[in-house]
């Protein structure tokens, strides 16, 4: 190492090293993951989550302890249609026109496509189930 | 004491102590590395603790993938060349030639026990740019190889020696002015 043209006070050196307390006024951090092991961590618990959820799902598939059909008429079923007549929510077409007749007849215009929402609420509603 | 033996009873938790070997190690090293980038002995003092604190407060999240000195030195690269881009807006604010300031500094400096080629030689190195300048330094004063000022400043051996290059052709014009 070439010597620059500057000196030091005497003793400088010697006296720096017991100088450096840093310590005493700032204490060591806490050392926080980097930013790629936190995401490298979330995708490996997201891929854990993701992984039981097949796991389970398949399983009860194959358990047979749930078809798609039911889990379609369930979810078909679940919040979309107000709970009036319990039975007609669960009854299928045929039993449906059974019991209220056909979507087509004039009991029921208010259910043909075209009809304007406004005019819905002047058909009279059917009485009796009967 | 080395930078293994340092790391090692750093490692152990005796971490005042392994930071008190690693000061007496590279404290004078240091201290040359940041001197021509500071007008006073003072300015450089302080830079020097400043480099130590965060020496200090970074050694938690050395994880080793350099060496130790490559890591102490980059710090106090940083925190120098932050050092110059507060001075040199202190200077814009204040009107005042970053040139003529040093010029001033320097002659002033009881510190400074060069002759007239030696103080035109600091002027001259003064008046690189901050990267060339610390190519310079770091090759000509610390004698540094170009393979470890790579590794310290993340820059191409190629462009390390076309800075190098370019600094001691324009440091050449600057002197055969006046000499």
């Amino acid at each position: 190492m070439k010597k620059q043209p500057f000196s030091v006070p005497e003793g400088y050196f010697d006296d720096f090293a017991d100088r450096m307390r840093p310590w005493e006024t700032c204490p060591q951090p806490h050392v926080r993951p980097s930013a790629q092991r936190i995401v490298l961590a979330v995708c490996a618990a997201a891929a854990m989550i993701g992984f039981l959820a097949v796991v389970l799902f398949t399983s009860d598939l194959a358990d047979g302890q749930y078809g798609t059909d039911d889990i379609y008429m369930e979810l078909l079923y679940s919040d979309l249609i107000p709970v009036t007549d319990p039975d007609c929510i669960f009854a299928y077409e045929d039993e449906f026109a059974e019991s209220y007749g056909s979507v087509t007849d004039g009991q029921n215009e208010a259910l043909q496509p075209g009809v304007p929402v406004k005019d819905v609420a002047q058909v009279p509603v059917q009485d009796s189930i009967e | 004491m080395c930078d293994e033996e340092i790391l090692a009873l750093y490692r152990e938790g005796e971490h005042e102590r392994a930071f008190n070997e690693l000061v007496k190690s590279y404290s004078e090293r240091l201290y040359w590395h940041i001197r021509t980038f500071v007008p006073s002995h003072e300015d450089a003092d302080d830079l020097l603790q400043d480099v130590f604190m965060k020496v200090w407060t970074s050694l938690p999240s050395f994880r080793g993938e350099s060496r130790l000195f490559t890591w102490v030195y980059r710090i106090a690269t940083n925190e120098t060349l932050n050092s110059l881009r507060k001075r040199r807006l202190r200077n814009v604010i204040s009107l005042t030639s970053e040139d003529r300031s040093f010029v001033e500094s320097l002659e002033s400096d009881p510190f400074f026990d060069g002759d007239a080629v030696q103080k035109r030689l600091v002027i001259a190195i003064r008046r690189l740019p901050g990267k060339q300048r610390l190519v310079f330094v770091m090759r000509y004063f610390e004698e540094l190889d170009y393979k470890e000022i790579s590794e310290i400043l993340q820059t191409s051996v190629g462009s390390l020696k076309a800075s190098y290059h370019h600094a001691c052709m324009k440091i050449r014009n600057e002197m055969s002015l006046h000499f």
